[in-house]
């Protein structure tokens, strides 16, 4: 029989092998791993781990009541492929033009030309490491809320030049257009005192399925934001940063949207802003507390728990996640003295979430102070 | 390259020579200096799995692992110019992820105190396969222990660590080492022979 010493270092190496590369976010070379590891502890192993394997998928097929807690049903710890970060994001100047920047320098590497007139640049997302998807809206959706959404594929070569866009869809749209899922099929939309109406909506529109969900209630103070998948749409409010399933009932925000980080645990006078819903089940967000400063934080939706992940100067004006939510693009705005100029300089830096590296991202080569009023789209 | 504490503080912004107010986001000295980064980047890539695998048994669940071994590295970059012997840098981190982890407990504790927010981590499926019922039972009884003497335990049966070094870690005396881990040893062999 074993001792007690044994079975220790046995079952604490059990356990901790449980932990594999594969399954780890962030972690590089993670397919190398595991078969070094195999080569070295020899073919016994090669025969327990499969049948270990059969033996959890029995046990899963089977609903075990042991599950790991989940606060959102569906939303499962994913495995993230962890390579480098995409090589290019897409921005705009002052809703100008559209154009394709470096997301390692930050330079601009080409511009887009606009595929239809007359149509307002409104918001994009990454389908792929070079390729997005970009929604035009007409003018009229701006001011009466109402008007035609149109969806364009872009597609970039591997030195970031653009291919011609090609339409992916087109919509008629009742509200504002806040957020769209990766494939374009799941949209959020916000009326607030649109058509004279003073009642404040949030309507999750699935394409594909045509089901439309439609809620009422406070007016959120930060635009709502859908998750890659378009399962899950988060939004601030004044008590803090609530959740809601895409797929709940109609009816009342209050009843059916979760506050998951309330702004009085960051402190009196605290508020959350720029929310960003990443594909590795975290909620990145700001907090601010007059003009000393912003936190990011980051809200794991697996394990439920706020951290805070850097202390940053200035204000939050954005915040971009790249696919596999490790890398952020983070946009912020420095209070300058007014012979600096004009209004607030503003800054882009990338951060890997991962190991705290920050990169200055410089998009003009006049400096960080000529960055005032572009907006990162997508990544 | 490592730069000292000193040199950290007097962050300068260099874009147009001016200097601001200071600035945890942008320290001028560190920008051009990607030695620092790499150097965090190769730790983190050397030690990660290992550091999280520690995490997990202080824990229990991974996702909850993850998040304390990615506030380590965040911290790392405030910390890690103040390390002036590379050799210390894993018992530091291994030291890190232990306080974290105790952290976390802490958190959880209050947070089952006030309100039923964070469910008690459980094995998952796979992983319950994969353990079987004796290591179960073993890390069910670890489970029950006091905080410290499953830190011990952890150090000495899962790292290998020798007593001064888990003394060091802990920052107790190596007596305290062998008394909690002779203790814990009593009471783990007394509640497995009751089970079995």
């Amino acid at each position: 029989m074993k001792s007690i010493e044994d079975r220790l270092r046995d079952t604490f190496r059990a356990d901790a092998e449980t932990v594999r590369p594969e399954t780890m976010r962030g972690l590089p070379d993670q397919r190398m791993r595991p078969a070094r590891r195999a080569a070295r502890h020899g073919a016994w192993r090669q025969a327990v781990i499969p049948l270990a394997a059969a033996a959890a998928v029995i046990v899963i097929l089977l609903g075990s009541a042991v599950a790991v807690p989940r606060l959102f049903p569906g939303r499962g710890s994913p495995t993230i492929a962890s390579g480098p970060p995409p090589p290019f994001y897409l921005g705009t100047r002052d809703g100008a033009e559209l154009e394709v920047n470096n997301a390692a320098t930050g330079q601009i590497v080409a511009q887009v030309p606009q595929p239809r007139k007359g149509a307002v640049l409104w918001i994009a997302t990454a389908t792929g490491r070079l390729t997005f998807l970009v929604a035009f809206v007409s003018r009229q959706e701006q001011q009466k809320c109402t008007g035609r959404l149109w969806l364009y594929r872009l597609r970039l070569t591997a030195a970031g030049r653009p291919l011609p866009m090609s339409l992916a869809a087109t919509t008629t749209l009742h509200g504002l257009l806040t957020s769209m899922s990766r494939d374009g099929q799941v949209l959020a939309l916000m009326s607030n005192g649109c058509n004279a109406n003073p009642a404040t909506s949030l309507t999750v529109l699935n394409q594909s399925t045509h089901q439309v969900r439609h809620w009422t209630g406070p007016k959120p103070r930060e635009v709502a934001s859908l998750s890659g998948d378009g399962s899950l749409l988060v939004y601030a409010t004044g008590s803090g940063v609530s959740a809601l399933p895409a797929s709940a009932p109609d009816g009342s925000l209050a009843h059916r949207a979760r506050t998951v980080a309330p702004d009085h645990e960051f402190g009196p006078g605290t508020v959350a802003d720029h929310l960003r819903l990443a594909p590795n089940n975290t909620l990145y967000f700001g907090t601010h507390r007059g003009h000393n400063g912003w936190q990011l934080r980051a809200y794991n939706l697996t394990t439920g728990r706020t951290r805070l992940l850097k202390d940053l100067p200035g204000t939050s004006l954005g915040i971009v996640s790249d696919p596999s939510g490790r890398y952020l693009l983070l946009r912020y705005g420095l209070n300058r003295a007014p012979r600096h100029g004009g209004g607030p300089a503003a800054g882009l830096v990338r951060l890997d979430t991962t190991t705290g590296k920050i990169t200055r991202l410089a998009a003009h080569a006049s400096g960080v102070e000529e960055f005032t009023g572009e907006v990162v789209l997508a990544w | 390259m490592l730069v000292s504490v000193t040199q950290q503080r007097g962050w300068v912004r260099r874009d147009r020579g001016m200097r601001t107010s200071k600035s945890p986001l942008l320290p001028a000295d560190r920008q051009p200096d990607g030695d620092f980064h790499d150097l965090v980047g190769n730790l983190y890539r050397a030690h990660a799995l290992g550091l999280v695998r520690l995490a997990k048994l202080l824990v229990g669940d991974q996702a909850s692992a993850e998040d304390v071994v990615q506030d380590v590295f965040l911290s790392l970059h405030r910390t890690l110019p103040a390390l002036s012997d590379r050799d210390q840098v894993l018992p530091y981190l291994r030291a890190a992820v232990l306080n974290r982890s105790r952290s976390l407990l802490r958190k959880r504790r209050r947070a089952l105190l006030f309100r039923a927010q964070h469910e008690p981590p459980a094995l998952s499926a796979e992983a319950a396969a994969m353990l079987g019922e004796d290591r179960r039972a073993v890390k069910q009884a670890v489970a029950r222990l006091p905080r410290r003497a499953r830190e011990v335990l952890i150090l000495r049966y899962y790292l290998g660590m020798p007593d001064d070094e888990i003394a060091t870690t802990l920052s107790v005396s190596a007596g305290t080492v062998r008394s909690t881990a002779s203790r814990a040893i009593a009471t783990l062999t007394r509640e497995l022979k009751e089970e079995q």
